[in-house]
């Protein structure tokens, strides 16, 4: 593996920004820590980069403990969330940058900043400096910069949080595609719960210097453990509901007066705090079919690719997203509601 | 709370041990330090309260229950009260017509010219042109105006001179504050129905108020510390304990009555310095936005009032320009006055019998300068970047000289080091850390300011690239920082040029400065050598004040070379 965390603890005075987290990263692969500010999640990709030391704990990279380390003397390279490209120096120095302080000599040291430049799609602009670059370009210059020194682990910081919305989704793309093209080992900050989703192989979710849950994206949407990740990976209404188990794999949730089969191996009986997703929710007009949730519609906004509704059931008021925009339901309406088991979460007691 | 705060502190002793560059420059730092800020200071507090191992106030008592002296503090605080006021009205007049009359770019640069022409001129310059105005053959109380045996010395010459030499200071205090005030605020009143003169009394003037008490604070320690103006304009009559201390150790040899004179000087100065820097210094803070530029003109100042303030200004630009055209017309005759046929003789003499003194102070500029604006910078990159224990202790001490009067520093190494162990009296190199360690707090001053608008990730991406900290500074922070290292540079050379309160103390037969043979020909009258050294320092310091100006012009922040530039100024 290429990093390894084990009971880590950073405090600032007394306050514990990490509270003890132990995580492993494999090689090759593109790891998202996830997680509201304030969680401890930008302080561990500092750890890792070496720029802040723990409290306590041991830290590994490839193999090798570098828990009392500078960042000088890692074999990481991190890419800031302000890019903090030197603004005295051109592209092309900015990318040899690293490359001449590791004694790689001059003409060699050039060569490789120019393939740098040319991984990340920036061919030609070895001469101009930083601020005659656009953002996303900036943006890829820090890539670059970090990449040519070829780290055993390459850390992003909430690297898209300074660009426009379609630019985010671009660079994304790009950054997932370098990772996977040169099998680098990536550790990538956001707060994004929809961008850690499509970068990552996996997502360490923390909250309040803990870490929460991780998984594949998959798991974690489909599977969250607390209400807080139900919460955050994703919309979810919050409902009272109880639990009855069939089997082992499966058991029966009532809401109200509807009764839903779900998948779960560990949730106990009795009442419950179940997440429902507001995708998985269908409005339909009342009476609709049996066992459907019967509600009255209290919000509706049309939002031209869905419409959302607000709806008060006797599980409580759900709010569901509904496909179905040419036959809007007016507020005070009585609708039907069916729940899709993929949807209905046991998140706990 | 202490566990934790101990915590803390012993995990930044461990990050700053594990880096022996960061660790061995904050103990070289604290070692120069403690040798030419903290000993000579203990050095001087022991030869005053200290006699035969015992501490005594008898000496304090003695020297307080003098009349002479308690005259001169009495005088002291009225000059320094008059110059404070008059200063602070001269330099809002100056401020408020550079912000608000409307003024042509070309005008306005005139107008700064002007004004910051005193600041960089040897501390004689306006006191021999009140002599050659004013005296019993002055060109004003005598050619013009007929009078016969006026004296030029005394409480009001002196007031003058230090006044045109300080308001330069309030004026580059009030001037940031004015033109932060908005003047939507006065188009509203305006608006509202208020007069013209009714919203200057109840918006712009409140407004100013914290930048007035600052002004003044800063012009009242400037005079209270003026070594150089009352001993030329002073006389007999008219004593002030700067003055007072320096007799007392170069006419009487009386090191410990000239020890409690300055620091009896001491109560004052450090009472005014934390007021102004740590209750108005913090209200008046503004930033500079570079939105002044955008604003339309105001309306709130009538057509005549703005011809009004435009002719007071050129009144006393005048009146300055006069002094300074006078200064240079007197090394250009024989004897001003008396024969005012044209020579070089006085240029002959500062350039034979005066080179040395000019080869001198040259010399020791140039070795105080890379190392003051080098020391400058190092000690503002380790306050404002690095965090290691007693960071808040470094950058207090290393102010102390900037803050202290001239004659207490001056006093105080000539006390600390005349003998062994460190016995440097009578070298160079007493006179260079002098310079140094007094007058680079603006260059640390400049390095702080300039770090907290570059973000740190820089060098934190320059670690992270594999650069150790000494070439993360050399290579990442110490190009950025240029500007302020320029500006402390300037700085340096500037004072190295034209200071005297501390280093006059310090000279000696084989090392002595132009500032102190001005002196010398000021008490021997021979003013024409006087005000040709006076013009040949002023030459010399605008030459490399452009020079350094040329170079931060080139720099690409552009806010950066401003805020450097600023400091030159000030």
């Amino acid at each position: 593996m290429s990093v390894r965390f084990t009971n880590v603890v950073k405090r600032y005075g007394a306050t514990p920004a990490v509270a003890g987290i132990s995580f492993i990263v494999e090689s090759g692969t593109l790891v998202t820590l996830l997680g509201p500010s304030g969680c401890g999640k930008t302080t561990t990709l500092r750890m890792i980069a070496g720029l802040e030391l723990p409290s306590e704990g041991r830290i590994e990279i490839a193999g090798r403990d570098v828990t009392n380390l500078s960042a000088t003397e890692r074999d990481v390279s991190m890419v800031f969330q302000s890019y903090a490209l030197f603004p005295h120096m051109s592209v092309l120095e900015n990318v040899a940058y690293g490359l001449r302080r590791s004694g790689v000599a001059g003409a060699e040291a050039t060569q490789r900043a120019l393939e740098g430049l040319a991984q990340v799609g920036l061919e030609g602009y070895g001469q101009r400096q930083p601020s005659e670059l656009s953002g996303g370009q900036q943006q890829r210059v820090a890539v670059a910069r970090a990449l040519v020194l070829k780290p055993s682990v390459l850390l992003f910081d909430e690297p898209l949080s300074n660009l426009d919305a379609r630019l985010r989704r671009q660079m994304r793309e790009e950054i997932r595609e370098l990772q996977q093209r040169l099998s680098l080992t990536v550790v990538y900050v956001t707060h994004d719960q929809q961008e850690a989703m499509a970068v990552s192989d996996r997502i360490i979710v923390m909250n309040a210097g803990r870490i929460e849950q991780e998984g594949s994206p998959r798991d974690l949407y489909e599977r969250p453990a607390t209400p807080f990740l139900a919460r955050f990976m994703g919309e979810s209404n919050p409902a009272k509901g109880q639990v009855r188990r069939l089997d082992r794999a499966r058991v029966i949730v009532r809401l109200g007066s509807t009764e839903i089969e779900v998948g779960d191996s560990s949730a106990k009986e009795g009442a419950a705090t179940v997440a429902v997703r507001p995708e998985a929710i269908t409005v339909e007009a009342a009476p609709g079919p049996a066992n459907a949730l019967p509600g009255t519609i209290a919000k509706a906004s049309y939002l031209g690719t869905h419409m959302e509704y607000s709806i008060d059931t006797a599980a409580g008021t759900l709010f569901a997203t509904c496909p179905r925009v040419e036959r809007p339901l007016p507020v005070g309406a009585s609708v039907a509601l069916v729940l899709a088991p993929r949807g209905v979460i046991v998140v706990g007691v | 709370m202490a566990a934790a705060s101990s915590a803390q502190s012993s995990h930044s002793w461990r990050r700053v041990a594990r880096d022996p560059v960061l660790l061995s420059t904050i103990l070289v730092v604290w070692v120069l330090l403690a040798l030419f800020v903290v000993f000579p200071l203990v050095e001087l507090l022991a030869r005053a309260f200290v006699d035969e191992g015992k501490v005594t106030l008898g000496p304090l008592l003695e020297i307080v229950s003098n009349g002479g002296h308690r005259t001169a503090l009495a005088n002291s605080l009225i000059l320094a009260t008059a110059v404070g006021i008059a200063g602070t009205a001269l330099g809002f007049l100056f401020a408020f017509t550079a912000v608000r009359a409307g003024l042509g770019r070309h005008w306005l640069t005139l107008l700064d010219a002007v004004v910051l022409l005193p600041l960089v001129s040897p501390p004689f310059t306006t006191s021999i042109s009140i002599i050659f105005s004013f005296g019993p053959k002055g060109f004003i109380s005598h050619d013009l105006l007929g009078l016969g045996n006026v004296s030029p010395y005394g409480f009001w010459s002196t007031a003058l001179a230090e006044t045109l030499t300080y308001f330069p200071i309030a004026y580059l205090t009030l001037r940031p504050i004015l033109a932060a005030i908005d003047p939507n605020l006065e188009e509203m009143a305006f608006s509202l129905g208020g007069s013209r003169g009714r919203i200057f009394r109840t918006v712009t003037l409140p407004l100013a108020v914290p930048g007035f008490a600052n002004a003044f604070l800063l012009l009242f320690a400037a005079s209270l510390a003026d070594f150089a103006t009352p001993l030329i304009l002073g006389g007999n009559g008219f004593p002030v304990l700067p003055t007072e201390a320096y007799l007392q150790i170069t006419g009487l040899f009386d090191f410990k009555g000239g020890a409690v004179l300055s620091l009896v000087l001491l109560v004052p100065a450090a009472f005014v310095f934390f007021l102004q820097r740590y209750w108005v210094g913090r209200r008046t803070y503004v930033t500079v936005t570079g939105k002044v530029g955008q604003r339309s003109r105001t309306r709130a100042l009538a057509p005549w009032a703005g011809v009004l303030l435009v002719a007071g200004c050129f009144a006393v630009a005048a009146l300055i320009a006069y002094f300074y055209g006078l200064l240079v017309y007197a090394s250009l005759v024989v004897a001003f006055g008396a024969n005012n046929s044209f020579t070089l003789a006085h240029y002959h003499v500062i350039f034979t019998e005066g080179l040395p003194a000019i080869r001198d102070t040259l010399i020791i500029a140039a070795i105080g300068m890379p190392l003051g604006g080098f020391y400058g910078v190092l000690v503002g990159y380790l306050i404002a970047r690095k965090n290691f224990p007693g960071r808040r202790a470094m950058e207090l001490v290393a102010m102390i000289n900037y803050a202290l009067p001239g004659t207490i520093v001056g006093i105080g190494y000539l006390i600390a080091f005349n003998d062994p162990p460190i016995a440097l009296t009578g070298g160079a190199m007493i006179i260079v850390a002098c310079y140094v360690f007094r007058y680079s707090p603006t260059g640390i001053r400049a390095t702080v300011a300039l770090l907290q608008q570059i973000d740190r990730s820089l060098e934190e991406a320059s670690s992270s690239l594999g650069a150790g900290s000494g070439e993360t500074f050399r290579r990442v922070t110490l190009p950025l920082i240029a500007p302020a290292f320029f500006a402390g540079l300037g700085v340096v050379f500037i004072r190295s040029m034209t200071a005297i309160s501390a280093t006059i103390f310090l000279v000696s037969i084989s090392w002595t400065l132009i500032t102190v043979r001005i002196l010398e020909n000021m008490t021997e009258l021979a003013l024409g050598p006087a005000a040709a050294f006076s013009v040949f320092v002023i030459v010399v310091v605008f030459i490399v004040v452009a020079a350094l100006s040329a170079v931060l012009a080139r720099f690409r922040a552009p806010t950066a070379g401003t805020a450097a530039r600023s400091f030159l100024g000030g």
